[in-house]
């Protein structure tokens, strides 16, 4: 090996299809993310239905200035975020992925967040996403999580509660099943509307959040490999890796040297 | 350098023309859905839903009518306010939380038969053929009756002889209805509250079985294809094994611990009744040996913070609920990969009988009972779970995975443990379950969760690896790989958060044979640490233990008599045909045992 | 009273005899080790290519073929003379599967093979491949011959496959077809499925 240190470059994700570069184009904090729609600050505050708009955030501890607290060396390495410098409240917002071509599904919000989110806390199940930040934090990681390519309001879909339906078929209006209703399609503008924040509780005006992405564009941004866009069974290169991390991980136990030809 | 050079010129096209193959492939997906018509997965989605099948939009979706939709939902609605009304206190109340029946509350076929049941027919609760099927598993206790025999010859100087045995059986069906023997003024038990509570003999020897009265005998020859009978003869030999089976009243009242209690204590009396002894040393001997020495409990005894006694669920090992399974016993025991290879229609035999096993039986005691009763206090969800067990989508799938390795596998001696190679055959067969998913919208409406698909998914995968190599150990770690890997990273997508437990933290154990960290899955069981949170995986396990055994030919899983006592015919509930009787239960066509009519007020 | 014989004493072969009384075990039919591979999967003598019937398709170029030149003669030799293996060929989707053919002597050797329009090329692919299949030299020459099915080596544990199936099942056809049999496909994966 050359003096100096190899410089790290993450690979991210193996495939050469065009669902594996999305996979690596979203969960690479080094690329951007491109934007789709606008929705205002207020708006997002209303959606996620923690505080009212223009309310000042409830804290759960005095600013960070202010606290005396025992030397931790870890706190002088790590910058605290906005938020828990401020003391804020931890919130959620939570995030259900339609099975039919979605932008983005569960398992992939939870790696997108590991990348390019701070100060988080998320689990992931078979049809949502939770993500758990200091409030503050929460709404200006809403921005990105709202405006952009990673959002469809057709087929994903802010739900605190009641997530059922991930992999129902969709509504006459193309739009992910809802058993509390929380959006409608606005046919009129042809946009998605919330009517009801993401608990259920009824909004008092309606927030527009974007038009639902055509089929192509569906398919064109889908995060799953299906058959009728990039089959599953097709990625060798995937599946290779997918065999050698169970092989290793199941007989090998993470020790690789004790691999050998018979397994 | 010249060929080189000519390589390279045409490796140069060969780059531009694979790329382009790649993006056009695809476009003919669409055209092969027409073949999909063909398949009976599609006729049963039809109905199912009542709809098109590959329709990705539900128009009547928010109008159906709500709850009012389904005929059992308007029943509980009824009988909620009736109730309500009755006591005095709200009950059972549908104008309070979400509004449910906004998608479409289909009803379902249960496999193997013609019923239709509602989603709520199969809660434990409303389904007595589901508390039946454990009570009867609680209400079993085995013992070896070969040590009593010889102590009786050799300390008391009895003479054992077939009279004195079948003397001893007939009073022991008295003694376990709860009668008194030996002494005047017990207080004892109107049988008709007992009626289910008898006790029968199994043994592997033909002079021993002429001797006995047929009545108490369960017997091997005819229950069991003669090729099994003769290796299950073969490992019980000589031995005489008593199975007896407590009265489900008293399961019920106590739990399953119960059993043993009920059994020594009633044995040990039938033993003092007909062959006359008295208070003597003996005795306390009988009843160590009933209580402890050769005595087989279907459960083990939980740990401290589980809080179960023996007999219950939780301790239930994954090899006795494959042997508590019969679905198989009629068929001869070959090697799955021989009959597969030889005739597809007699391999779809040995498939359906696994799926009836674990559908009906592996999946209802983990999911239904201990994850969704035991563990979490009978929410219900996880009973949905069990239901995706019971459709006859696992069968559809399975005839695939026949009609694969009877065109693909001719003349294959055997399949090696190894994953590069059984990998061929899961990847193959997972990823047509996948595409099945991904190309009927109903089927993924009908399975609406993740723990539904992994516990599908990982079922196929477990049972297609153990059903080729006859290693459960292999059919675990395929089922991890098609949950953990291939189902999680083809959608993104797994089951419920709890399956990252199993099946990440999981896999570094999963061939492990050291204590607390793996074992053979035939000893694991439903509180096995790293299994014993999520929905899902009870099926799994129970498709990796039993698809095994059909894998090997064997006869049994784990204990040859655990296999023979589920024989019995004069169980309650049919353990060869589970399905059938959770689907008549669904229908109210079933009648349990344990009922307390003949001593309640007239109602 | 007399001392008592030690137990060894007593019973000299005691481990011997009491293995003797084990029953054999259930799992010896389950035993992990792959089966021996059949005798015209074992390495050949000199000059076989230029034996019958692989003389008949096999150019003689004076040293054993490689792998890309075996596959090549075989479409040639083979597959162009069979009508139905050229129906079969040109009316799956277009496949791209690579061969990774390890030989004892000459170490890897990668070819890779187009499915319509059919094509033969040396060399590790460029592109992702639908199908990957690792095997055995000696394995790859009785699955051209039709000694031997490719996935019976697979299942024996002498080869690996990786990727689609279909696009295996597809090249599958086309090669049962030249040896002139035919087989149905399956109902989850029929003829001509992406």
């Amino acid at each position: 090996m050359a003096e100096g240190k190899v410089k790290y470059e993450p690979q991210i994700y193996p495939g050469k299809d065009e669902t594996s570069e999305r996979r690596r184009k979203l969960w690479d904090k080094r690329r951007k993310l491109a934007k789709y729609r606008e929705i205002s600050d207020d708006d997002i505050t209303r959606l996620l239905g923690h505080r009212a708009v223009g309310a000042l955030y409830p804290s759960v501890h005095p600013p960070l200035e202010e606290l005396i607290e025992a030397y931790d060396p870890i706190k002088n390495i790590v910058v605290p975020t906005p938020g828990a410098r401020a003391g804020d409240r931890i919130r959620f917002v939570q995030f259900a992925d339609s099975f039919w071509h979605p932008p983005i599904a569960p398992h992939g919000r939870l790696r997108l967040y590991f990348n390019r989110l701070r100060g988080i806390d998320v689990v992931a199940y078979s049809g949502r996403c939770i993500l758990e930040m200091r409030e503050r934090d929460l709404e200006a990681a809403m921005k990105m999580l709202l405006e952009t390519e990673i959002f469809n309001p057709a087929r994903t879909a802010l739900k605190g509660i009641t997530i059922h339906g991930h992999s129902l078929r969709l509504d006459e209006d193309g739009l992910m099943f809802d058993a509390r209703r929380r959006y409608i399609l606005d046919k009129s503008t042809r946009e998605v509307v919330y009517i009801k924040d993401q608990m259920g509780r009824v909004l008092d005006n309606p927030v527009p959040v974007g038009r639902p992405l055509s089929e192509e564009e569906c398919r064109k941004l889908d995060l799953a490999y299906t058959w009728d866009t990039h089959p599953f069974k097709s990625r060798t290169e995937v599946l290779e890796i997918l065999s050698r991390a169970a092989k290793l991980r199941v007989l090998a136990g993470f020790n690789p040297e004790l691999l050998t030809e018979e397994m | 350098m010249e060929k080189r050079k000519v390589l390279d010129e045409r490796a140069g096209q060969l780059e531009a023309r694979e790329r382009e193959y790649v993006r056009e492939l695809y476009a003919l997906s669409k055209k092969y859905l027409e073949v999909e018509k063909e398949r009976p997965l599609y006729s049963i989605m039809q109905k199912t839903f009542g709809a098109d099948p590959f329709a990705l939009q539900d128009s009547q979706m928010y109008k159906r009518g709500g709850y009012r939709q389904s005929k059992r939902k308007q029943e509980f609605a009824r009988l909620g306010r009736q109730v309500a009304v009755e006591r005095g206190l709200p009950a059972y109340n549908r104008a309070v939380g979400l509004p449910i029946g906004q998608r479409q509350l289909e009803p379902f076929l249960i496999s193997g038969t013609n019923i239709m049941v509602e989603q709520d027919d199969t809660h434990h609760l409303n389904n007595v053929a589901i508390q039946q099927m454990l009570d009867d598993i609680k209400r079993t206790v085995i013992v070896n009756l070969d040590i009593a025999h010889r102590m009786l010859t050799v300390r008391a100087g009895k003479e054992v002889t077939p009279e004195t045995i079948n003397l001893y059986l007939e009073t022991l069906q008295h003694t376990m209805c709860g009668g008194a023997v030996a002494q005047e003024h017990m207080s004892e038990i109107n049988p008709l509250l007992v009626k289910d509570a008898y006790a029968k003999v199994i043994t592997g020897s033909d002079e021993v079985k002429d001797a006995l009265d047929r009545r108490f005998l369960i017997d091997i020859d005819q229950l069991f294809h003669p090729t099994r009978a003769e290796k299950l003869k073969e490992a019980i030999g000589d031995a005489i094994w008593i199975v007896l089976r407590i009265p489900t009243l008293a399961v019920r009242m106590a739990d399953g611990d119960e059993a043993a209690r009920w059994a020594a204590m009633q044995n040990t009396m039938a033993f003092i009744a007909s062959y006359g002894l008295s208070g003597e040393h003996i005795i306390s001997d009988l009843a160590y040996s009933f209580k402890h020495a050769r005595v087989v409990r279907m459960g083990n005894k939980m740990w401290y913070q589980r809080m179960r006694g023996t007999n219950e669920p939780g301790g239930f090992p994954d090899g006795y609920i494959c042997d508590f399974m019969q679905a198989e016993r009629d068929l001869p025991a070959r090697r799955f990969l021989e009959v597969a290879q030889e005739d597809e229609e007699e391999a779809l035999k040995y498939s359906r009988a696994m799926h009836e096993g674990i559908g009906g039986i592996a999946a209802v005691i983990d999911n239904v009972l201990w994850l969704g009763f035991y563990m979490s206090g009978g929410i219900g969800f996880s009973n949905t779970v069990a239901s995706a067990a019971y459709s006859e989508v696992m069968n559809e799938i399975s005839m695939e995975l026949i009609e694969l390795s009877h065109r693909y596998m001719q003349g294959v001696r055997k399949v090696p443990l190894r994953w590069e190679t059984v990998r061929t055959m899961v990847n193959s067969i997972i990823q047509y379950t996948m595409e099945s998913y991904e190309k009927f919208p109903t089927l993924a409406e009908f399975h609406w969760g993740g723990a539904h698909r992994v516990s599908v998914i990982g079922s196929i995968a477990a049972s297609s690896a153990a059903m080729l190599t006859g290693s459960s150990t292999m059919g675990l770690m395929a089922a991890h790989y098609a949950i953990a890997f291939a189902m999680k990273e083809g959608w993104l997508r797994t089951g419920w958060a709890g399956q990252e437990i199993q099946d990440h933290l999981g896999l570094p154990y999963l061939c492990s044979m050291r204590p607390e960290e793996g074992n053979l899955v035939e000893l694991r069981g439903l509180n096995y640490p790293m299994q014993s949170f999520s929905a899902a995986h009870g099926a799994i396990r129970g498709a990796a233990v039993y698809a095994a055994m059909i894998g090997r030919g064997s006869s049994w899983c784990l204990s040859p008599v655990v296999k023979v006592a589920f024989a019995d015919p004069h169980l309650i509930f049919d353990f060869k045909h589970p399905k059938l009787c959770i689907a008549k239960a669904g229908i109210r066509q079933f009648m349990p045992a344990g009922e307390r009519d003949p001593v309640l007020p007239p109602h | 009273m007399g001392k008592l014989p030690s137990l060894k004493e007593m019973y000299p072969k005691f481990a011997e005899e009491f293995e003797k009384t084990k029953p054999p075990s259930v799992l010896e039919r389950v035993t992990p080790e792959a089966p021996p591979p059949p005798s015209f999967c074992l390495p050949r003598p000199d000059g076989w290519w230029r034996q019958p019937p692989y003389s008949k398709w096999i150019q003689d170029r004076g040293r054993e073929p490689t792998a890309y030149e075996l596959l090549l003669d075989f479409i040639i030799g083979r597959a162009i003379s069979s009508p139905k293996a050229m129906e079969l060929a040109s009316s799956a989707p277009s496949r791209l599967i690579v061969y990774e053919i390890e030989h004892p002597q000459r170490g890897t050797e990668f070819v890779r093979m187009f499915l319509n329009p059919t094509q033969v090329i040396e060399g590790p692919p460029e592109e992702e491949p639908d199908l990957w299949i690792k095997m055995n030299y000696y394995d790859f020459v009785p699955v051209l011959g039709g000694e031997i099915s490719v996935f019976n080596a697979v299942y024996e544990g002498r080869a690996t496959i990786l990727g689609n199936t279909t696009a295996g099942l597809d090249q599958y056809d086309v090669m049962t077809a030249i040896l002139g049999f035919e087989i149905p496909r399956p109902r989850c994966w029929p003829r001509g499925h992406p």
